[in-house]
């Protein structure tokens, strides 16, 4: 239980402090910003590890992509280069750097078994895939290379549309309907659940990327999107990727300057997160800085003109026996209670916005116990620091005085 | 009167110092309060009966002099130490009531018992019931300072000045502001506590209120006639 003593001076401060709601407000904008701020600043930087923690453990560190488009002048959009041919992903493949090869093609097409009817995302892959990405079969079996070789009509669902299509049903052996030709089902895939930004990662069905650009009426190449590439190690990541520009730009007879594909690894997504929360770090905290002393300045502002305004009210409570310590302990807790007060409002603000600006940078919010604990020891802190001045002036009035004043 | 003075002042100066020049308030005072007394002080406007009263109620330093407090030599004592004195030992009621409008009766009655190391452990509300009652207002604790008529006002005032149970009762024109039918009932409150043991020392301008003490002690130009 609260002492008494505690717990009369708190009920003193919220009775000023509801007294003067706008006032409150007011001055507690400076700490709300600041607070705000702070929880953000520490929510995002809390989602940035652990999109990265995820990346990097799986097989994300092994990962490269290579694509076959380029980065137009401005930076900002791609173009599409040069399309890939066989002979160049079979010297890649035969790199002793590079242990795995999965070309990707894409589409969305309307899948349907029985009565159900939905578009889905279709991937389509080789038997690297499984490697590169890390996924395993719950039931039955993966593509194979006769599969791709034979572009044959098959098919392995992702756990999500396993569910969608065949509810509790076993799917292994079923056809379905993709585009409205019949496919079997080889395989359901273990789920990986959500990513860290909220995407399914279940929600697709992978076949053999000849057979879905059969079905597409597409050449082979041309539909490749990203060639997926393990590294032998995380080691030899960056020298695997040199060894690919090398291969490519001596077969395709260019340098450096005029790339017509562009390669990238995990690494360097790591590396742009990394730079994106730095900057936002460095914004956030300046901002949180500059307000939560501006709110501290504030405070102590509202507090000296709060004890001008009660100096008789102090006057009587020194005549009556008040010490110096309780005239101080009775403004510090008015002062702090203002300030955290700010600072609940911060950290509700700050809760709503960076699940907000979560969605729009896509990566995860996280908004721990602890950061929050930290905006509440920070703003009682800098209610209490701003205070003290203001609360000492109070203390020190002398009671004849103080008393006369109206 | 055998027993020895609670308050006794000798030789007390009081000069305010005004920029350049000295303002000398009281002169040369020297009096003895014995427990139980019942005093009036009265004199002129402007003649230091408040600031005598200040002193005597240890919220006021005299400049030179003596003031023996129970025995004790207040000048020794810090600002804290009288702050304590003041909660404990002496309660002071004023002319303007100077209640806390933001509170309630009974809070205003209970308010010195927060700032006393010794009623840590009371029931507060009990005693500020208790003190409520003795001045006939048990009937307004929930009332604000604003919703209770002047006489009211001045009872509460002096509930809470009694609330800690003081041997003193200073009051500095306590029906000066009060109509001449609550006047009285305020004196004969005040006779009552004196009669109950406690030594009062009123200020008053009005002869014939000062007239109902057992002593009057007159004042004029800072001195004690
Ligand atoms: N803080 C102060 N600084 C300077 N002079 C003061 C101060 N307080 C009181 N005085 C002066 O001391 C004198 C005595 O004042 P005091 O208040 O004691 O008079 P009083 O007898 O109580 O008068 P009243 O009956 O009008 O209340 C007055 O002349 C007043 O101007
Ligand atoms: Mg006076």
């Amino acid at each position: 239980m609260i002492p008494k003593y505690i717990l009369s001076n708190l009920v003193e401060a919220r009775i000023n402090l509801f007294r003067n709601k706008t006032r409150t407000l007011l001055t507690s904008l400076g700490i709300i910003i600041g607070i705000t701020s702070v929880i953000i600043l520490i929510a995002i930087t809390n989602g940035a590890k652990s999109v990265i923690e995820t990346q990097l453990t799986s097989l994300g560190a092994k990962t490269i992509m290579l694509k076959p488009f380029v980065r137009t002048g401005s930076g900002f959009s791609t173009a599409r280069g040069q399309d890939f041919n066989e002979k160049e992903l079979n010297l890649i493949k035969s790199l002793d750097s590079v242990s795995y090869l999965a070309p990707i093609v894409k589409d969305s097409k309307t899948v349907n078994y029985r009565s159900v009817s939905q578009i889905v995302a279709l991937v389509g892959s080789n038997s690297d895939f499984a490697d590169i990405n890390d996924w395993r079969n719950t039931s039955g079996s993966f593509i194979t290379p006769e599969d791709v070789q034979d572009g044959s009509k098959v098919c392995v669902l992702g756990a999500t549309n396993s569910k969608r299509f065949f509810g509790a049903e076993n799917p292994i052996g079923k056809r379905i309907r993709i585009n409205g030709i019949p496919h079997e089902v080889i395989g359901v895939l273990e789920p990986k659940g959500l990513t860290p930004g909220g995407r399914d990662q279940d929600d697709f069905i992978l076949l053999p990327y000849s057979s879905l650009n059969r079905l597409l009426f597409r050449p082979d190449m041309s539909s490749i999107v990203t060639v997926l590439m393990a590294a032998k190690s995380s080691d030899e990541l960056e020298y695997a990727k040199f060894s690919i520009k090398k291969i490519l730009r001596e077969t395709r007879n260019i340098n450096g300057n005029n790339d017509n594909f562009s390669i990238s690894s995990y690494e360097n997504v790591t590396k742009k997160i990394l730079n994106t929360t730095k900057i936002l770090r460095i914004l956030l905290t300046s901002i949180a800085s500059i307000s939560l002393i501006v709110g501290g300045i504030g405070i102590m502002n509202i507090m000296l003109v709060s004890v001008t305004e009660r100096t008789k009210e102090i006057g009587i409570r020194i005549t009556i026996g008040a010490k110096s310590r309780d005239i101080v302990f009775q403004f510090l807790c008015e002062s702090a209670l203002l300030s955290l007060t700010g600072g609940i409002v911060g950290v509700i603000l700050g809760f709503i916005i960076s699940q907000i600006a979560s969605t729009i940078i896509g990566w995860p919010a996280v908004v721990s116990a602890t950061s929050v604990l930290i905006a509440f020891f920070f703003s009682g802190g800098i209610g209490i620091f701003f205070g003290i001045y203001p609360a000492f002036k109070a203390s020190k009035l002398d009671p004849i005085k103080a008393i006369r004043n109206e | 009167m055998s027993s020895s003075p609670s308050l006794e002042l000798s030789g007390i100066n009081k000069i305010y110092k005004m920029g350049q020049i000295d303002l000398q308030v009281l002169f040369d005072v020297n009096l003895h309060i014995y427990p139980g007394d019942f005093v009036s002080i009265i004199g002129p406007s402007g003649s230091g009966k408040t600031t005598l009263l200040n002193i005597l109620a240890c919220l006021d330093r005299p400049t030179s002099g003596v003031y023996n407090f129970f025995g004790e030599d207040v000048s020794s004592k810090t600002n804290d130490q009288m702050s304590e004195i003041r909660n404990l030992r002496i309660g002071f009621i004023f002319q303007s009531f100077n209640l806390i409008p933001r509170h309630t009766a009974l809070e205003n009655v209970i308010m010195p018992l927060h700032y006393s190391d010794r009623h840590k452990n009371s029931n507060f509300k009990k005693m500020g019931l208790e003190a409520l009652d003795l001045v006939g207002l048990s009937d307004r604790i929930g009332h604000y300072p604003n919703e209770l008529s002047g006489g009211q006002q001045q009872r509460v005032a002096i509930a809470r000045a009694l609330v800690t149970n003081p041997e003193i009762i200073l009051a500095d024109e306590p029906t000066g502001n009060l109509d001449s039918k609550t006047s009285d009932d305020i004196m004969s409150l005040l006779k009552n506590l004196n009669s109950d043991g406690k030594t009062v020392i009123t200020i008053t301008h009005d002869n014939e209120i000062a007239s109902q003490a057992a002593e009057i002690i007159k004042i004029k130009d800072g001195r004690v006639l």
